[in-house]
């Protein structure tokens, strides 16, 4: 419980740590951008897939994103936000992709298209997780971009709240309370 | 808000949920590629010689002498020559004992301003060293209440008396010579507090002996894939089954135990190409005569697990008595098809010319497509410029795609899940929300095929002659696994009173009900809201709301009032109904003891501790609650007088789980029940810690609530995560009950 908390507070601050130092050094030297490469790219493949559900596709869209991210960050000023700023470019790529002709009739939810193209490795969830996915899908599209913020992309709450320009705590609120709900529906098949 | 329930675990199971495959290296290292050409291109600097680490010099090694032995011997050969030096320590997990295995020779302490670091035992083999060491007493004002603001960080190490360090590896640090007896385990700072607010530099001196004699190390065995055999069973349209094998259940390892084994293997699903399949349960095991067995997931062999190739890996721990082999491990699931044609159907909605977040179209429409029936019960706009529709499906329609005409969305989610009593919702947004007259498409209809099994058999290599057909059971043990079976519905004379459940309503909301202890009399108090507690008299229920705010509800009137500048959960009632204990949050504390009295005075805080859990209220007037330690599942408990203002520390709950305790104190003040570190059992114990025992073994538990009359309730979890059942025992005869009427978790009992 209170080390669970306090384990994961730690891991975001190792991250965010290194962040500012490989920022800083990227100025100095481009190839440096590898690294903050992979520091994300997990994390903008899992976000991205999540909204785009198609493997090859929510790769092409992270290499977009990066790639931006590269050709852009000379103006990319500050030392901190820079899951924000990435998330940013990440969720605008994903929109011109939905944007192009050939995948409007593709917006059918994400889990189809998974069902179609992907490995049926994915496709098997525990039971725990499969009850979550279906708690998940019963949420509003606005609560289901907050856990993927917070557990796909793996972004902190300061961070969410820069990414959608609400308060801190309301956030933080919000997704604990979220938690809270899907814990307490949960708690049998936890078990 | 209640951050008890960000545990990693939890976490992981979202993350899971969301079913994100992983992400292919080869499109990492293609893309890592492109950005270093392009880089290259930008910058003239030399590039930066790219050193092995030595992590990764000693990985290639091994793998290069891996494939040096495959090629000269054959694969099986060395994996299981490779195995064969494996052997498992309870607690400790899979390890190598290919050289003597030391131990730690007593535990270490050290206290600094009242915080406490204690190292309380270390296993030293041949491939790692794990430290098992605690925290206790670190204050919450230590942590930065701000994630963007930077805590400590530095990993703790171990150093040799030659100065050289041992960092941590995977599951451990890295292994200490076998010439070196004596370490100094070095924590530079305890993890993510803040510079000044905590000791740092802690060192602890330890010093390693061999392993006693009597040092459990059971031998791993290693089973070859070319002896399993995993029957597929595809149930037809007609209801009969096709069977074929294959090898989609398999078990790798077999470990024995005292009463039973632990069994490692790995679940991969054999299939054709465009096959899909969901899962639809947790695996399950019967032994030949149908017994279905009752399991534990032993967290210690995690590594071994993560190791499993292909698949999803499995473990299961069970007891062997009177068990009849072979043993059926069962994984069952749906194949997932399109629908035969490309029928699409359409409707109109109007959103007006400007629909708010929040608001609600309720449409009930029923759409025939491909002769099914789809019911849209809803529309909901979101304030993320999205339309979720909501949807209940005949029970053949796995899900539906849904667009609008004319508007092209930025994204969108959902669309699965029709298998969740044909309820699910998908989604659409969009850079500005549609408004007026829209038309909705619906196609793209994905449709729940056949249902099928994927059984695995596995039967022990020699038969155990050292375990009791009929073992008898310990005592103080009430009930196992087994014995679910045969209780009895409890007597009217016992079944007089009332029980707080919290359950899925009607509404589809979890919400707080009170009934009858025979199931009448329903009475949905709370339609939105958990963490409910009963009174003692049974005559009034406070809950933690949304908000989380405390509020109480008159059961008889139904009205209800807030606590004013209250708000947490794990809400006790005192046993004269005047106050409330609660653990809530305030300045430099996370989590802690709050109390409050019910005609609404300034909220007290009791405990500076972090994240604690409220155990109850002694007849003698003292508060009792548990304290986690930091690292280590173990738990401190502490009584509070009221009257003096004295908290006096009690004793270490040890094997209690580090996720939901539960701890609940008999209103006689006579016994502590809290769930077990398996998640699933219940343990009692005195409030000063002695007899500490198990009473409810492996059943589930997880709502537990006391009477005033010595009964014990437990609802305890099912196969339907959305039901539990609710068991009554007495203690003093073992005597149980279920009580059928009920269906959530337990959350108060009273009995007349």
């Amino acid at each position: 419980m209170a080390e669970n908390s306090i384990e994961l507070k730690s891991e975001r601050i190792d991250r965010m740590t290194d962040e500012i130092r490989i920022i800083k050094a990227t100025r100095q030297d481009p190839k440096v951008f590898g690294e903050l490469y992979k520091l994300y790219v997990e994390q903008v493949f899992r976000y991205l897939f999540s909204r785009i559900g198609n493997v090859h596709e929510a790769e092409d869209v992270t290499a977009q994103t990066f790639l931006a991210a590269f050709e852009s960050f000379d103006k990319f000023r500050q030392d901190g936000h820079f899951a924000s700023w990435l998330f940013g470019i990440a969720r605008n790529k994903a929109m011109d992709h939905f944007r192009r002709p050939d995948h409007s009739s593709h917006m059918d939810g994400s889990s189809e298209i998974a069902v179609e193209d992907n490995t049926l490795a994915r496709m098997i969830k525990t039971e725990q997780e499969e009850a979550l996915s279906t708690l998940i899908q019963a949420l509003s599209e606005e609560d289901r971009e907050l856990l993927r913020l917070r557990f796909l992309a793996d972004m902190s709450f300061p961070e969410i709240a820069r990414f959608l320009h609400r308060n801190e705590e309301a956030v933080k609120k919000t997704t604990y309370r979220l938690l809270a709900r899907l814990h307490s529906q949960l708690e049998v098949s936890n078990e | 808000m209640n951050e008890k329930y960000s545990t990693p675990q939890f976490e992981e199971s979202v993350r899971k949920s969301f079913g994100v495959p992983e992400i292919r290296s080869k499109f990492v290292d293609e893309v890592y590629s492109d950005l270093m050409q392009q880089a290259v291109a930008k910058s003239r600097k030399p590039r930066p010689f790219l050193g092995l680490r030595p992590a990764w010099t000693v990985a290639l090694a091994i793998f290069s002498l891996m494939i040096i032995g495959t090629l000269v011997i054959g694969p099986q050969r060395v994996y299981a020559e490779f195995l064969k030096l494996f052997g498992y320590i309870p607690g400790v997990g899979i390890v190598d004992q290919s050289s003597p295995i030391r131990v730690l020779a007593e535990p270490v302490s050290v206290t600094r301003d009242g915080i406490t670091v204690t190292v309380t035992s270390a296993t030293l083999t041949g491939d790692r060293t794990q430290i098992v060491y605690r925290i206790f007493g670190v204050p919450g004002s230590a942590y930065p209440d701000r994630e963007d603001v930077a805590g400590c960080w530095s990993r703790e190490y171990l150093r040799l008396a030659d100065g050289k360090q041992l960092a941590q590896i995977n599951y451990g640090y890295e292994p200490v010579p076998m010439s070196v007896n004596e370490a100094v385990f070095v924590i530079p700072c305890i993890s993510g507090t803040l510079p000044g607010k905590s000791p740092e530099n802690w060192e602890l001196q330890l010093r390693f002996v061999p392993a006693p004699e009597n040092l459990t190390v059971m031998p791993v065995f290693e089973l070859t894939p070319s002896q399993q055999v995993t029957l597929t069973q595809n149930a037809t349209g007609n209801g009969t089954s096709v069977p074929s094998v294959d090898n989609s259940v398999t078990v790798s390892k077999v470990i024995e135990t005292s009463d039973g084994y632990i069994l490692i293997g790995s679940f991969q699903p054999q299939s054709k190409p465009g096959e899909s399949f969901q899962q639809t349960g947790a695996m399950e095991i019967h032994d030949a005569s149908g017994k279905k067995v009752a399991y534990t997931y032993p967290q210690d062999v995690n590594e071994a697990i993560n190791q499993e190739p292909g698949g999803t890996g499995w473990a299961a721990q069970f007891k062997a008595a009177g068990l009849v082999y072979p043993l059926n491990i069962n994984f069952s699931g749906v194949h997932l098809l399109p629908s035969a044609s490309d029928a699409t159907a359409q409707f109109t909605f109007d959103a007006g010319s400007n629909p708010q977040p929040g608001q609600v179209w309720d449409l009930n429409q029923q759409i025939q497509l491909d002769g099914h029936t789809l019911t849209l019960v809803s529309i909901t706009a979101n304030s993320q410029r999205s339309y979720s529709f909501n949807f209940q499906v005949d029970p053949k329609v796995y899900s539906v795609g849904v667009q609008i005409e004319g508007f092209t969305p930025i994204g969108g989610g959902g669309g699965g899940g029709g298998l969740a009593n044909g309820k699910f919702n998908t989604s659409l947004a969009y850079a500005q929300l549609p408004t007026g007259e829209l038309t909705v498409d619906i196609f793209h209809m994905v449709l729940i095929g056949d249902s099928i099994t994927w059984q695995g058999q596995w039967s022990p290599a020699t038969p155990r002659t050292d375990l009791p057909a009929n073992p008898t059971l310990q005592s103080g043990l009430c009930l196992t696994a087994d014995s679910l079976t045969q209780l009895q519905p409890a007597p009217s004379t016992v079944a007089n009173g009332k029980a707080l459940i919290y359950e899925k309503l009607d509404t589809g909301t979890w919400g707080l009900a009170v009934y009858n202890l025979d199931g009448r009399q329903k009475q949905v108090v709370v339609p939105n809201g958990n963490w409910g507690a009963l009174s003692s008299d049974g005559s009034q229920v406070a809950y933690s709301a949304s908000d989380n705010g405390i509020h109480i509800v008159d059961l008889a009137s139904l009205t209800e009032k807030v606590l004013p500048g209250a708000g947490g959960f794990n809400l006790h009632w005192s046993p004269d109904g005047t106050q409330i204990a609660y653990v809530g949050m305030g300045d430099g504390v996370i989590n802690s003891v709050f109390v409050i009295t019910t005609d609404g005075t300034p909220a007290r805080l009791i405990s500076d501790l972090s994240y604690e859990s409220i155990i109850g209220w002694s007849p003698d007037g003292k508060l009792y609650f548990v304290a986690p330690y930091t690292g280590g599942a173990a738990w401190k408990v502490y009584s509070y007088d009221l009257a003096s203002g004295t908290t006096q520390e009690r004793f270490n709950i040890e094997n209690g789980t580090p996720k939901f305790l539960n701890p609940m104190l008999s209103p006689d003040g006579k016994w502590i029940a809290y769930r077990g570190r398996d998640n699933s059992s219940l343990y009692l114990v005195h409030p000063d810690g002695s007899d500490m025992h198990l009473v409810l073994d492996n059943v589930g538990a997880v709502g537990i609530a006391w009477t005033s009359s010595g009964w014990l309730g437990v609802s305890i979890g099912t196969d339907d995560p959305y039901v539990q059942k609710v068991l009554l025992i007495n203690l003093d005869t073992c005597d149980s009950y279920i009580l059928n009427g009920l269906h959530g978790q337990l959350e108060g009992l009273v009995i007349k």
